[in-house]
């Protein structure tokens, strides 16, 4: 071959591999990973793609085995579980959408329901929810905050409550015969309990939704629960959001130096390893607090959120978790339902909620009856702390959904955190309570603009 | 004088001036062609990305892919007029100028450790890449482990040896944060520096060394006016590169502080992060992206133009 031929070969060789390296396949054939944009043969499975933020593995395991379960009574739907970030979800969301490449399903919480919706790409699920409501009673807290402009726009499937979570064994080293129930008890306490290494409460000051969530928590004891009024405007800016911070800042005096970067797990692990008294959170305590705190189970003690002496009412922050359906295929979404629909039967959601005993709380009526849920060790265990969670769920409330408002622009304050940075202003800049809830109302409305 | 060789015009004139021209320039097109898919993949990865930016920053686009309006230059006047993005450039500098000092010192003492012919120091050639091979997840969680103030070693260390009374609060403190996140940082991308000039030093004609021993230079004064000037150029490369990378670093920051508290570690990129994926104005991260695009372009334009080594 003489020398001009292969230059010629080499020419063309060039050419081809630029031209398939910026074309696309043609349509219909098949991907390199073998995926085809081509209907799949009617006896092929209708595959559910399902996106969820729970990530500690025995919560993924319990959930696959109901999957496993689903997808051998149903051999016409092939459900699929794809774990995801909390911390990534609000980006990894909006580009998926952008590339046609969302989940079926979407687990959500309101809030973040908000955001997404603004993708466009939610479908209402409203004949869903209300056919599951008839089925089962949905408890009336659990749908609200879902549903906007007439429709459903996600299907409840557990709530979650925050209680205080306290050592008896440090309480009854210190002299203390019962859990604080007012704020002035609690700061009494919190100072008793801290000495040597030994702090008395032990509370998130991250930026972080931890922090947010459980600032809320006091914010609704003190009547400070409405970040909007009635016409949307930020009312932040109040008395009783100012007496909160102040309280709450006061309260890290005795919680542990580095709080300023505490979150969720911190908190769990000072109670845990008694380097904390005190710390508010969710049922999640429940399950590893034998293990790793070496002590029975009965010096874990739980009550409910303390609340100012005066002028204060029972309150914590709650909120149901759900899921959205996001693919508009007729047969995706008829086989989502059916997933759906199956996880809250009876039998089948106390498995389900029990992925993480005492943290996922049901929200049907039949489901808080469920021999399936009850039934659970730890649920026995700590049937106390489960019955006050399901107590204190009756005074829940979220921020941006409290008495019946539905605020489409809460994804923005609750995405930037605006209420842990407030307290940051106090504990990190020394700002006075009054400076800092002044600066955070003016955060709100920047985020809201 | 005479001029170069005259080349040699008696080619048959049988081959025709198109042939005659093929002929010539045919090496040249086979070059074209093979760098034409490189060129075309720097294209799509580098090119594409960085327009559509540019594009971004004049819409309102507050999340991926829903409708936006065009605003013009209102995001670049949002941004410039920004408390926040010039404090978050400030810490941007302090960041690169704290990492580039203390990675070129621990890269300078590491490099000069290793040339020796110590057993020790022949093995640590091998485990001093540790902290650049860990992932920068597990280098975050060391140090926040290391730097805990409830159980972090390092205060339990300086608490037993009564350096400090009260517990280290390092991540939780606005003095604290920032240095914190810098020493992690400096030491997860120290070795990187230190194997290079460990290299460049290994280049250095030994032969310097022993007629400045026999001119009586002392260690220091060999370091000085030999090892030094000799990395000159290495260190001008590393410099440049290793600052650009320092100063777009986000994982380690975010996954210690996340910019907190208060702000005391939000770096440019980090606002950039928040402003596009917290406050969901994709449009004025865009902005906010192109103007660090280009303070970037003009900080290394200067230190090429004042830093590069002279060739004496």
């Amino acid at each position: 071959m003489s020398q001009r031929a292969r230059t010629l070969i080499g020419l063309l060789a060039a050419a081809a591999v630029i031209v398939s390296a910026c074309g696309g396949a043609a349509p219909g054939t098949p991907g390199p990973a073998g995926t085809s944009s081509a209907t799949p043969p009617a006896t092929a499975p209708v595959e559910v793609v399902v996106w969820h933020m729970e990530q500690p593995p025995n919560r993924v395991t319990a959930w696959q085995q109901i999957i496993d379960q689903f997808n051998s009574s149903h051999p016409s739907i092939r459900v699929t579980q794809e774990v995801q970030d909390w911390n990534q979800i609000y980006s990894k969301i909006a580009a998926a959408v952008t590339s046609k490449t969302q989940p079926d399903i979407l687990f959500t919480i309101p809030d973040f329901t908000t955001y997404v919706r603004s993708t466009g790409a939610v479908q209402p699920v409203t004949t869903l929810v209300q056919e599951l409501d008839k089925a089962h009673g949905f408890l009336t807290a659990a749908t609200a905050a879902y549903n906007d402009q007439g429709e459903y726009w996600a299907v409840p499937l557990y709530g979650m409550v925050q209680m205080l979570w306290y050592r008896k064994d440090l309480f009854e080293q210190a002299g203390i015969a019962a859990p604080p129930a007012t704020w002035d008890e609690m700061l009494a306490d919190a100072q008793k309990l801290t000495t040597g290494t030994q702090r008395g409460v032990a509370l998130p000051a991250g930026k972080n939704l931890a922090t947010d969530q459980v600032i809320f928590s006091f914010m609704i004891t003190a009547h400070a629960e409405n970040l909007f009024d009635e016409q949307g405007n930020i009312v932040f800016d109040n008395p009783d959001t100012v007496r909160t911070f102040d309280f709450y800042n006061k309260l890290l005096q005795y919680s542990p130096a580095d709080s300023a970067n505490y979150s969720w797990g911190e908190p769990q692990a000072a109670l845990n390893n008694g380097t904390a008294a005190m710390a508010i959170e969710k049922g999640q305590y429940l399950t590893p607090f034998k293990a790793e705190s070496g002590r029975p189970a009965s010096d874990l003690g739980c009550a409910m959120i303390p609340q100012p002496a005066t002028n204060g009412q029972a309150g914590s922050i709650y909120y149901s978790n759900g899921a959205m359906v996001m693919t508009s295929d007729q047969a995706k979404k008829d086989a989502s339902a059916e997933f759906l629909k199956y996880l809250l039967q009876p039998d089948v959601y106390g498995p389900f909620l029990n992925a993480e005993p005492g943290l996922f709380l049901p929200l049907t009526q039949d489901g808080g009856t469920a021999e399936s849920w009850l039934g659970h060790p730890t649920i026995k265990e700590y049937q106390y702390c489960v019955d006050l969670m399901l107590q204190q769920s009756q005074s829940g409330m979220l921020f941006g959904f409290t008495h019946g408002q539905y605020q489409i622009n809460i994804g923005s304050i609750s995405g930037q955190n605006i209420i842990a940075q407030t307290i940051q202003k106090m504990l990190i800049d020394k700002a006075s309570p009054q400076d800092a809830v002044k600066w955070g109302q003016e955060q709100m409305e920047a985020a809201v603009k | 004088m005479n001029g170069p060789p005259a080349v040699s015009t008696s080619v048959p004139d049988r081959i025709g001036p198109l042939r005659r021209m093929w002929t010539r320039s045919y090496p040249a097109l086979v070059g074209y062609a093979l760098l034409a898919p490189l060129v075309a993949w720097i294209f799509l990865i580098l090119f594409y990305p960085v327009g559509n930016t540019v594009l971004l920053s004049f819409t309102d686009t507050r999340i991926v892919g829903a409708p936006h309006r065009d605003v013009g230059l209102a995001n670049y006047q949002a941004v410039l007029q920004s408390g926040a993005f010039w404090d978050a450039t400030l810490k941007s500098i302090v960041w690169l100028a704290g990492n580039v000092l203390l990675q070129t010192a621990m890269a300078f003492a590491a490099a000069l450790l290793l040339g020796q012919s110590w057993r020790l120091a022949r093995q640590a050639r091998i485990w001093v890449l540790l902290p650049w091979v860990i992932p920068t997840v597990a280098v975050a969680v060391i140090w926040q482990w290391m730097l805990n103030a409830n159980y972090g070693v390092v205060g339990y260390i300086l608490q037993a040896l009564h350096v400090i009374a009260e517990p280290l609060n390092v991540f939780g403190s606005r003095e604290g944060a920032l240095p914190g996140t810098i020493v992690a940082n400096a030491w997860h991308w120290f070795p990187l520096s230190a194997v290079v000039l460990f290299g460049a030093m290994q280049t250095i004609p030994r032969e310097l060394y022993e007629a400045a021993r026999v001119d009586g230079a002392s260690s220091w004064g060999q370091f000085r006016f030999i090892t030094f000037p000799m990395l000159r150029k290495v260190m001008f490369a590393l410099g440049l590169v290793g600052g650009l990378w320092t100063f777009n670093v986000l994982d380690v920051i975010y996954l210690i502080t996340r910019g907190g508290p208060a702000g005391a570690t939000t770096t440019l990129p980090v606002v950039i992060y928040d402003t596009a994926f917290k406050s969901f104005r994709i449009g004025q991260a865009a902005a906010m992206s192109v103007v660090a695009i280009v303070l970037l372009a003009v900080a290394a334009a200067l230190y090429v133009r004042f830093m590069s080594p002279r060739e004496d």
